[in-house]
């Protein structure tokens, strides 16, 4: 599960082309790292490239932090 | 908030915009743009304009559109399909097919509603279209309306293409799109790499080369011609607002796709036609692109005079290698200040803030062109000095 952690900031940090030391789990993914609704989708898309599973783009409503992120991969992985 | 509410808010923010004399959107110029304008009653260098080659104002251009308003009126007071083509349409369309080598093309009134009904007739629900993270607003309103799933790769990062193609297996249709030059930041798309790429996906690629037609390559034709890859591409889209000194957009490729576009695009088929007079004129640029060859040379002259001298009084260029330049200042306020600053000594140039771009990448985007003498170029560069230095930029 820490590799879940680690891969969901390496993947924001690079839509959001921060350093990864940037993206603590913390951070908000609109408000401090800028992302917006094309980011966001794109976010998910990766997500769900990168493990296999169809993460909706309704989703993105429910993310706010890079944990939140996390959590929900981790959430469709159990 | 209601919809008047939504409004009251924006009208809000734009009346306080201009009571901090930081509104420098939508200023009348009352005259024709060339290198300088009067605008407010004086005459200011225009540092903001596409018109890259200043055929909006040739002789020649005027002339053609001046005989086509005696031949033809204003209008022709109806959509193509209806009663709005002419012949010089079918002429425009067959010079743009020659132009960039492709069987066929269609032209449509605006470079926005040109992108927009090419990517809604092309693509649906079972397909996706991959964007280049910093894409024109047109090529992301397009994705979105056509119902297609929208992915996008890292900025003309062809492995980062490579690697979300991967993930596009189970669409029916890929279209992978990207501006030739990026509107913002200047920089050419890596088309030989991305056409590689995309081949090997299966994906057709589509560049808009409103920023390059005109500008890039020994004869003007882009990108393509830029890479030594005229014919290669599958569709080209782009604008005559830049290269032509015109309003209008197009897009070229294979006569099946053409016909299809033809007959689906709702932004064609539901517009009104392009006006001759601006057909005519389109049709004299494309003459004078091929018999002043000249123009091209003089605007890669004044682009690399510009860009040398303001990188040696350490201004940020960002990527540019084009005459479309953004002096990158990286700071909304500083921006704001910069901008001001410019006006009052006579520099019509226009800030890029947030949300256009990130709040870490606001910048002035300047236009070089072929009509700047090097008297507006020195000068312009010596009023940039004073402003980068009181705005704490160099």
């Amino acid at each position: 599960m820490a590799d879940i952690d680690q891969e969901a900031r390496k993947i924001i940090a690079k839509i959001s082309q921060r350093d990864i030391n940037e993206v603590t789990p913390d951070k908000l993914l609109f408000e401090d790292l800028c992302l917006d609704s094309l980011k966001g989708q794109e976010l998910l898309s990766r997500l769900s490239q990168k493990y296999n599973i169809d993460i909706p783009d309704e989703k993105l409503a429910e993310i706010h932090t890079v944990n939140d992120v996390a959590d929900l991969i981790k959430s469709y992985l159990k | 908030m209601g919809i008047i509410e939504n409004c009251e808010s924006t009208y809000k923010l734009v009346e306080a915009t201009k009571a901090e004399g930081d509104y420098f959107y939508h200023r009348p110029i009352y005259s024709a743009c060339e290198n300088r304008v009067i605008c407010e009653g004086r005459e200011m260098i225009m540092m903001a304009s596409n018109n890259y080659l200043g055929l909006a104002t040739h002789p020649k251009v005027k002339a053609a559109a001046e005989a086509a308003v005696k031949k033809y009126g204003t209008s022709t007071g109806g959509s193509r399909l209806i009663c709005g083509t002419t012949d010089m349409h079918l002429k425009l369309e067959k010079r743009l097919a020659d132009f960039w080598k492709t069987e066929d093309a269609i032209i449509f009134s605006t470079g926005y509603q040109g992108i927009l009904g090419t990517i809604h007739a092309l693509v649906g629900k079972k397909d996706v279209v991959i964007n280049d993270a910093l894409n024109h607003a047109s090529i992301i309103d397009g994705s979105t309306i056509s119902g297609a799933k929208m992915r996008t790769f890292m900025h003309n990062d062809m492995g980062d293409l490579d690697e979300v193609l991967y993930g596009c297996g189970k669409y029916d249709g890929k279209l992978v799109m990207a501006d030739s030059v990026f509107s913002m930041d200047g920089d050419v798309i890596n088309l030989p790499e991305m056409v590689k790429v995309a081949k090997k996906h299966g994906a057709i690629v589509m560049i808009d080369e409103a920023h390059s037609m005109g500008v890039l390559g020994k004869t003007g034709r882009g990108t393509p011609e830029h890479f030594g890859m005229l014919g290669q591409v599958d569709l080209i889209t782009g604008t005559f607002s830049k290269f032509a000194g015109a309003i209008g957009g197009f897009t070229a490729g294979p006569k099946e796709v053409i016909v299809h576009i033809r007959h689906t695009a709702r932004s064609y088929v539901f517009s009104a036609a392009p006006p001759v007079p601006q057909v005519a004129g389109i049709l004299a640029a494309f003459d004078v692109l091929e018999e002043e060859p000249e123009r091209l040379t003089k605007l890669w002259d004044n682009t690399k005079f510009f860009s040398d001298e303001m990188k040696k009084l350490g201004f940020d260029l960002g990527y540019s290698k084009t005459p479309c330049n953004p002096i990158m200042v990286r700071n909304q306020e500083k921006t704001l200040i910069m901008n001001h600053i410019l006006h009052e000594n006579g520099i019509f140039a226009i800030a890029i803030l947030f949300p256009a771009v990130p709040v870490n990448e606001t910048r002035i985007r300047l236009g070089i062109m072929a009509t700047h003498t090097r008297e507006d170029l020195e000068q312009a560069i010596g009023i940039f000095k004073k402003a980068g230095k009181e705005a704490g930029i160099i």
